[in-house]
């Protein structure tokens, strides 16, 4: 089920980007568990790990569009590989921010599956330039 | 195979934490590429990709020598997977920084293999906690 899973990884992605917490949730088990970066816990407020499909489906499906300007949205995956019940998938995100100011970070996210949904996320990215960027004013 | 990355991976990190730069050297091809987040590449004072075995080895055999106590920091080893001539490892470093923070921190790279040394190494990590720990934050 690699490829299926690899293929449920980035519609999550995709569906995050988008806000579209249906097209989220079907891709998570209801108990589903992301574990953040430590800082973004500090820095948003959040707790570690986001516990539940709809409070993960809350939280994401906002902050895309409350920190980057939603048309200019655009990510890449350069890679995923897999093996048993994980993914790793490497991303590009560029867009602009709400205050204009271009964004271009890359990720690295482990997923664990059960029965074809995402059990668990771990996220990994440049925070320091992610924060520093989202409290950029446009110039 | 893929039992052979996951390894070659342990091992490499074992040696940059090490300073074993003959080590390091065995497992890297002549023209490793390691991009790191452009944040740290920034902070250390290097381009991104580091670009060349002699250049890598240097980058990993300074940087943690200089923010990290003398003791061998704990590497814990979370997750590996492996498939064709990629593999993944996310772990934990457990140390103490030059000022006397302790500094606990995850990271996950992902390495292109080659011959079966590592050819390509991007990496991600908690750059702003890792920046507030350095600087001594508490």
């Amino acid at each position: 089920m690699s490829a299926a899973d690899k293929q449920t990884a980035r519609d999550y992605l995709a569906a995050s980007f988008a806000g579209d917490r249906a097209a989220m949730a079907r891709c998570m088990t209801p108990d589903c568990k992301v574990w953040l970066p430590k800082s973004a816990e500090t820095n948003l407020g959040l707790g570690n790990p986001l516990v539940g499909r709809d409070r993960i489906t809350e939280i994401f499906s906002g902050i895309a569009g409350s920190v980057f300007d939603h048309g200019t949205l655009q990510f890449d995956v350069t890679h995923a590989v897999a093996e048993g019940d994980y993914v790793v998938t490497h991303y590009r995100l560029r867009s602009r921010t709400k205050a204009g100011v271009p964004y271009d970070n890359t990720y690295l996210f482990l997923f664990r599956f059960e029965n074809g949904a995402i059990a668990e996320c771990w996220e990994q990215t440049d925070t320091a330039y992610a924060f520093a960027t989202f409290q950029k004013e446009k110039s | 195979v893929s039992a052979d990355r996951k390894q070659v991976i342990r091992d490499f990190l074992t040696a940059a934490f090490a300073g074993d730069r003959a080590c390091m050297a065995s497992l890297l091809t002549e023209d490793c590429k390691v991009w790191l987040p452009q944040s740290s590449a920034i902070a250390l004072g290097h381009a991104s990709p580091v670009v060349g075995r002699t250049r890598i080895i240097d980058l990993f055999d300074g940087s943690a020598s200089s923010v990290f106590e003398n003791s061998a920091p704990r590497l814990e080893f979370l997750h590996q997977i492996a498939e064709g001539d990629l593999a993944a490892t996310h772990f934990r470093i457990v140390t103490r920084t030059r000022t006397g923070l302790s500094y606990e921190n995850e990271y996950m790279i992902l390495v292109r293999f080659r011959g079966g040394a590592i050819a390509a190494w991007w990496e991600q990590l908690d750059t702003a906690y890792a920046f507030a720990r350095l600087k001594g934050d508490s």
